[in-house]
């Protein structure tokens, strides 16, 4: 018993060091990755075409595909929302339409999830909808697949089957 | 003559109706209350048919005997349902704020502390091994390290618990998140990084793990293999084929058999213990602890970044993905609404993933 209770702590202290020295590893290779190859500062407007593009292109295909908007949700955004000379970006539609559709879904409210515009600019480099897109969609790409009769947004249809 | 118009009845023992009732306590769990419903429905029938009496489902020679010598003996369905969660981890946000890396090696003291506990409860050390990787909150680590570590009748219950658990994580985690920092703390906005993460780096970085992994803990090489495997498939960009199959058709057939496998161990003999009790104990204590431990290393990290680093996210190196990050957006937006860390969460997230999957590699390593 103390045998084995001492070989546990052996095992506790060197397994903890391993794991953080291999983490740390991780983590300094992620900075010299980021130094070696440095994504590109997405501007929105760049990045909304893009978004549009992606989105009209699956229209097209006759899919309903939240992908080309979680690409472009996953950048951040860096202008703040209301500006410019007032057309909204096709993008910035389409991820409205994917988080009322998603608010709506999971039962929520969409006023509730919707920031006044006072407090938009809050979020430094990233807009509200940008960000509940990515929140939304994030959740929909989780690891688990839902139970039966919860939509996954994946690609896969029980009725249509893969698309 | 009679006997045969009988049937199976008369092989129905009380034992054999308690595990009946368990399994329909699975299946309830996974359909009506949504715990884990994919895993824990597949499990669920499993105990049922293995303890059904007279059927022999579960016998060397049964169907799932069968399944359970083809694919779970020999480790290779948790590698497989790894291959298919690579596939689905985005590991962006970690490629994005490399230092969340931390937390998730945080988290992982879950596994060691219930490895003590398990030994201090009197388990010898390879079946306390196998239930300390319950802290690791991840199902195919857990079964994989338990199948090769654990003596077989405590694959069932240490799946079962792990999976019960991760499913529970919005239950446990917040009154120790809340319990453990001040409201100061949990209101951190934190910023968002300018850059994107690149292609090159999203490529180079799973196989650059890859390599790394399996020379700092070999043991730890097929796990960590698949999941990466998966990552590239994903990442790559110019095999969407092979990407999809492994994130729908792959996991989703593995996910049935592993289930079902799992579940025809739980047969009365070997679950009706008191020490099935103590599995589910010591599961508890480990994901508290790994959430105890998450929070006060993201408190660590809110200090030394001058309160730039909200420590919430610290519980999300549990790595139940994408459940602990959810958890940890969840509480920040209770505190206030503006709060939205679900990004930053996943960071830690997914490198819980990786770390407990080395946690794993070095348990067997020592251990076997």
């Amino acid at each position: 018993m103390t045998e084995e209770l001492g070989e546990g702590l052996y095992l506790a202290t060197v397994g903890m060091g391993l794991v953080f020295l291999t983490l740390v590893a991780f983590m300094l290779i992620l900075f010299a990755l980021g130094k070696l190859f440095p994504g590109e500062e997405v501007a929105e407007d760049s990045e909304t075409d893009e978004a549009a593009a992606g989105a009209d292109a699956t229209e097209q295909a006759g899919h309903v595909s939240v992908q080309p908007v979680f690409v472009a949700a996953q950048q951040p955004a860096r202008i703040s929302v209301g500006s410019g000379d007032g057309r909204i970006p096709g993008a910035k539609i389409a991820a409205m339409a994917v988080a009322m559709y998603l608010a709506t879904e999971q039962g929520e409210s969409v006023v509730n999830t919707t920031a006044p515009a006072a407090t938009m600019n809050q979020f430094r480099g990233s807009s509200v909808w940008a960000i509940h897109g990515r929140e939304s969609l994030r959740e929909s790409q989780g690891h688990r697949p839902q139970s039966y009769g919860h939509k996954s947004h994946s690609a896969y249809s029980p009725r249509d089957g893969l698309r | 003559m009679s006997d045969q118009l009988l049937g199976a009845f008369p092989d129905i023992t009380v034992s054999g109706v308690a595990m009946i009732v368990i399994a329909l306590g699975v299946i309830y769990l996974g359909v009506a209350r949504k715990y884990e419903p994919l895993l824990l429905l597949p499990i669920g029938i499993g105990v049922l048919l293995a303890n059904l009496p007279a059927t022999g489902i579960a016998e060397d020679d049964g169907f799932l005997g069968l399944l359970r010598q083809a694919g779970l003996d020999n480790e290779l369905f948790p590698l497989l349902m790894f291959l298919g969660v690579g596939a689905l981890t985005d590991f962006t946000p970690m490629l994005q704020k490399p230092v969340t890396v931390l937390l998730g090696a945080a988290a992982q003291v879950g596994i060691f502390a219930a490895l003590i506990a398990a030994l201090l409860l009197g388990w010898d050390i390879n079946n306390a091994g196998a239930i300390g990787i319950i802290g690791s909150a991840d199902g195919p680590t857990t079964i994989f390290v338990s199948t090769q570590l654990a003596d077989v009748d405590l694959w069932g219950p240490i799946a079962v618990a792990a999976y019960s658990y991760m499913a529970m994580v919005p239950l446990i985690q917040p009154p120790i998140m809340r319990l453990l920092t001040t409201k100061k703390e949990r209101l951190v906005k934190m910023d968002y990084p300018s850059r994107a993460a690149s292609y090159k780096a999203r490529v180079l970085f799973p196989i650059i793990v890859i390599i790394l992994a399996s020379l700092i803990a070999p043991e730890a090489a097929p796990l960590v293999g698949m999941l990466m495997f998966g990552n590239l498939l994903r990442e790559v960009g110019v095999v969407d084929r092979l990407a999809k199959a492994a994130q729908n058709e792959l996991i989703n057939v593995t996910t049935v058999f592993l289930g079902l496998t799992v579940g025809s161990t739980m047969t009365a003999d070997r679950f009706l213990e008191t020490r099935t009790l103590g599995i589910f104990a010591i599961g508890l204590f480990a994901f508290c602890i790994a959430t105890v431990a998450g929070v006060l290393f993201g408190k660590v990290m809110y200090y030394a970044s001058r309160g730039k680093i909200n420590p919430l996210i610290g519980a999300a190196g549990v790595s139940a993905v994408p459940m602990a990050a959810r958890v940890a957006h969840k509480v920040g937006r209770d505190e206030d609404p503006d709060t939205w860390l679900i990004m930053h969460a996943m960071g830690p997230n997914v490198a819980g993933v990786l770390g407990s999957a080395i946690a794993g590699g070095v348990i067997l390593g020592t251990l076997l």
